[in-house]
């Protein structure tokens, strides 16, 4: 609008004569749209003791693992949720039934806050099996898939 | 012009409404997968100290073999499933890791501490085997497990011993999994 308003007094000097003014206004609006893309996997691999005590609680944020991530829109807040492949239950084999470990998930529900598009944004999740759920486990690896949902 | 303006209002005012039903209904989601992988090692950890009683009363004039139970059993716990064994050592015999089995290992040696050429050959058993071949398996640390521990002194050796009140001998467990 400072632009428009300046041309028209050069061309009144110009002339010299006053002259009508037409300041057209152009209205540009634009949505940015809230969305996110760009979701990566991560990994939770940790051992048991079964003859230790007390809660296990490992996390995508220990050392060696690695925590999902996406990237949202910036200042966006969106909810997280998570759901288990096998009932939250690691099993032998990762076939769903053979010696199963209960586990509950930690962690998820709370809501990221989208970075933008050049930054990514870390979801940390863990994890928490008890005593009484590792105690009686048979050796061998156990296995799981948490999927991460982020809504928008 | 007017008209102008107003079409731009209402564009705006769609644009608006759009707005606000976006943020009011998810759009969309975007999903990703977390692997999880837990390794679960073989363990196992004493739960009791074996002892037998001290001392063993043997009978000089027994025609049959004399079998001692243990005044504590030796119990253990395993990861549920892990197979293990225990091998035996005798202090004051030649029995060197020997696999304890529900048959016994044998060149085990009660010894005089006052005469130590005076010595009685006993064997040694661990009645617990799941498979008399001295195999034990875990049963998860949630249960114990007892070894089946038990002295027998053939009629023969007991017959033949020296009367001393102070045979004796240490007998070392070595479990293996």
């Amino acid at each position: 609008m400072v632009v428009v308003a300046a041309i028209a007094i050069a061309i009144a000097a110009a002339s010299g004569a006053p002259a009508a003014t037409l300041t057209p206004a152009v209205t540009a609006t634009g949505t940015v749209l809230d969305t996110c893309t760009s979701a990566v996997g991560g990994s939770i691999t940790f051992n048991i003791d079964p003859s230790g005590a007390g809660a296990i609680t490992p996390a995508t944020t220990d050392a060696g693992n690695t925590s999902p991530s996406v990237k949202c829109t910036k200042g966006q807040t969106h909810a997280v949720a998570c759901s288990s492949a096998h009932a939250n239950k690691l099993t032998l084999g990762n076939d769903g039934v053979t010696d199963p470990i209960a586990y509950t998930i930690t962690g998820c529900a709370t809501p990221l806050t989208g970075n933008g598009f050049s930054t990514i944004t870390s979801i940390p999740v863990g994890i928490s099996i008890l005593q009484a759920a590792y105690q009686d486990a048979q050796a061998g690896a156990h296995s799981d898939t948490i999927t991460v949902t982020i809504t928008y | 012009m007017k008209k102008v303006l107003s079409i731009a209002f209402l564009a705006v005012l769609i644009v608006a409404i759009a707005g606000m039903a976006r943020a009011a209904t998810p759009s969309g989601f975007a999903s990703t997968t977390i692997a999880v992988n837990a390794q679960i090692t073989a363990a196992c950890q004493e739960a009791q100290h074996g002892s037998f009683p001290n001392p063993l009363m043997i009978d000089t004039q027994s025609a049959t073999d004399q079998t001692f139970l243990p005044s504590a059993d030796e119990i253990v716990k395993c990861t549920s499933g892990t197979t293990f064994t225990i091998k035996v050592s005798s202090g004051n015999g030649t029995a060197a890791n020997q696999t304890c089995t529900s048959g016994g290992v044998s060149n085990m040696a009660l010894k005089s501490a006052g005469s130590p050429a005076d010595a009685i050959a006993y064997t040694f058993l661990c009645s617990g085997d799941t498979d008399g071949s001295g195999h034990f398996t875990g049963a998860g640390f949630n249960i114990a497990r007892a070894l089946g521990l038990s002295v027998k002194v053939p009629a023969a050796n007991a017959q033949a011993a020296v009367a001393h009140a102070d045979y004796a001998d240490s007998v070392t467990l070595t479990m293996w999994y």
